[in-house]
């Protein structure tokens, strides 16, 4: 008689795990996979270096500007207040470029591949699939591609300028870590609308580009798009009175985005 | 269903708008046999595992595997372990965490287990792969690796979609000595284009074409089946007279002369599977009557691959 391989078989379940079956186990591994690839550091480095080039800028052109007419008064040169230059730091939007790419390709990567098939066929959920890669990525994009650049950006600030208010300093935070779970989602929801990384991609990029102008050709249209949450929360702590619409836009849009792509997401043939 | 079916299909159609891949198929699967699952490229078959593996939705139709229906989602999934026919996994991982990986996704303790980890990756002789990245596996480790995964849950269902193609005939071997070890532990669920594989190891056989079940039978039944219609007769000293005369024995339906050496002759006779005993006695008296020397009056026995292409042409001639 030969040995038993397998041995015992559990005993069968034959209930639902639970919307979220697996979640846990594939955030984790989802994380893994973020922190073991070279990804990290290119963001890392190219949001942070975007981010310092810029809050730099205003000190940068005043040297410059000096150099070139010593002695005479410098006129129409940027402001040197810190929280100028921190808020300004954010405007090249850096950080939405990186999460449309990342997000973008998630999905449509792990399809072509056949890794999705392979996951899809475990005990898990879609649902889970997509949420652990929502989670993991917010999470690492927040960090990487928000926390430390920021964090870096706001010391070589305190040294050109002097210290930014703290309170500005960590609404900025807040609306970054806001601006990329968005633009998470909505990379993730184009991949399971748009087959291709390269199209998510691009479509992405041009959804991005095209929604500020048509916002601006709308009427208050500009603080309910999902990037005016960028400068929310640093506008609410500085106490400034600021319109409840634009997180509430942001959230539902956001949320709208998560259901729709799960729901594509079930409806996968793999 | 069957108390004893592992895996049970219920008019199973699965259609892609004009394209028809599986049609009503019904199948009852025996708990822990080994079930090879062939027909030629584009039968459906690929179609019909990743229903099983919860991968499609079906079109129509219903499937269950120990009695938890598909529709049942992870808990169904719970049950079966899935390779795919190109199997794929992360290539940032190494073959063991690949192992830990799915092991981690049931909630059962015992399959996360360093030492089943271990018995499981060294039963599919990876053990000293086990730490290298799966992006510098070869075909056959790929291969390897994905039984692994697929038996690391304890699954009550294997599925398997062709799992000894990419394997070299020793790690073919391999694998199939290991699916044969498999039988009644767990049910193996594989389809192939191999005939010679199925015939050494499955207990039951179902030949898909054009997306219909042409023929479900015991592997043993189904070849003997196609084995009592002709009869092999060799004869020393035969003439020209000797074939007319064998054809015109009582339930010979026609008969062909299929080699000659000399004044040895070889006939195969096709004749009623009823009455063989009887022909096989007329042949030997009719060769002892006549002073000629019988060296071979038996019935031929057809390998799977003749069953295969018999079953399949005579399903093309009739469409």
């Amino acid at each position: 008689m030969t040995a038993s391989i397998i041995g015992a078989h559990a005993a069968p379940v034959s209930s639902n795990f639970g919307r979220f079956a697996g979640a846990r186990q594939l955030v984790r591994k989802d994380t893994t996979e973020w922190v073991r690839s070279k990804r990290i550091w290119v963001i890392l480095a190219t949001v942070t270096t975007f981010l310092v080039l810029t809050a730099a800028n205003a000190w940068i052109a005043t040297k410059i500007a000096a150099a070139a007419a010593p002695g005479e008064a410098l006129r129409e040169l940027p402001s040197l207040g810190p929280t100028e230059n921190m808020v300004g730091a954010l405007t090249t939007q850096i950080f939405v470029l990186a999460a449309i790419f990342v997000a973008g390709s998630l999905i449509g990567r792990e399809r072509d591949s056949g890794t999705l098939a392979w996951i899809a066929s475990k005990p898990v959920t879609r649902a889970s699939i997509w949420a652990s890669k929502w989670i993991s990525s917010t999470a690492i994009l927040s960090i990487v591609g928000g926390a430390i650049p920021l964090a870096i950006t706001a010391a070589v600030v305190t040294l050109l300028y002097g210290a930014p208010p703290v309170e500005i300093v960590i609404g900025l935070a807040v609306g970054l870590a806001a601006v990329t779970a968005f633009f998470v989602t909505f990379g993730l929801a184009l991949g399971t609308v748009i087959p291709g990384q390269a199209a998510t991609i691009a479509t992405g990029l041009t959804i991005f580009a095209l929604a500020p102008m048509l916002a601006a050709a709308i009427p208050g249209g500009m603080a309910l798009i999902p990037t005016a949450m960028l400068t929310w929360p640093a506008a609410a702590l500085a106490g400034e009175a600021m319109s409840l619409a634009t997180p509430v836009v942001w959230f539902v849009l956001m949320a709208g985005l998560a259901v729709f792509s799960i729901r594509r997401m079930r409806k996968f043939e793999l | 269903m069957t108390s004893a079916s592992a895996i049970s299909t219920a008019g199973l159609t699965k259609h892609y708008g004009e394209v028809r891949a599986v049609t009503d198929l019904t199948l009852d699967v025996p708990s822990g046999s080994i079930y090879g699952f062939l027909g030629p490229n584009g039968a459906g078959k690929t179609t019909v595992l990743k229903v099983l593996a919860g991968l499609i939705r079906p079109t129509s139709g219903s499937a269950s595997v120990a009695g938890i229906p598909l529709a049942a989602g992870e808990a169904y999934r719970r049950e079966v372990g899935f390779l795919a026919q190109e199997p794929r996994f992360y290539d940032w991982m190494t073959g063991r965490e690949t192992v830990a990986f799915v092991a981690s996704l049931v909630p059962d303790p015992a399959t996360s287990d360093p030492a089943w980890l271990d018995k499981i990756i060294a039963t599919v002789g990876l053990a000293d792969a086990a730490d290298r990245r799966t992006g510098t596996y070869s075909g056959g480790m790929r291969q390897r690796l994905g039984i692994a995964q697929a038996l690391v849950t304890r699954p009550r269902v294997l599925l398997l979609d062709e799992p000894v193609s990419a394997l070299d005939p020793i790690g073919r071997r391999e694998v199939l000595d290991l699916m044969a070890q498999l039988r009644g532990e767990t049910t193996v669920f594989y389809s192939t284009h191999i005939l010679d594989d199925v015939e050494r190891v499955s207990d039951r056989v179902a030949i898909l074409d054009h997306g219909h079940l042409v023929r479900e039978a015991a592997t043993a039944e189904l070849l003997s089946s196609f084995t009592l219609d002709q009869l092999r007769v060799v004869v020393v000293g035969a003439t020209d007279a000797t074939g007319v005369d064998l054809a015109g024995l009582p339930g010979v339906r026609s008969i062909e002369p299929s080699a000659r050496d000399g004044d040895v002759r070889t006939y195969l006779l096709t004749i009623e599977p009823s009455v063989a005993g009887q022909i096989q006695r007329a042949v030997t008296r009719y060769v002892a009557d006549r002073d000629l020397t019988l060296v071979e009056n038996g019935l031929v026995r057809l390998d799977l691959e003749d069953v295969f292409l018999r079953l399949v042409d005579s399903k093309e001639r009739a469409a």
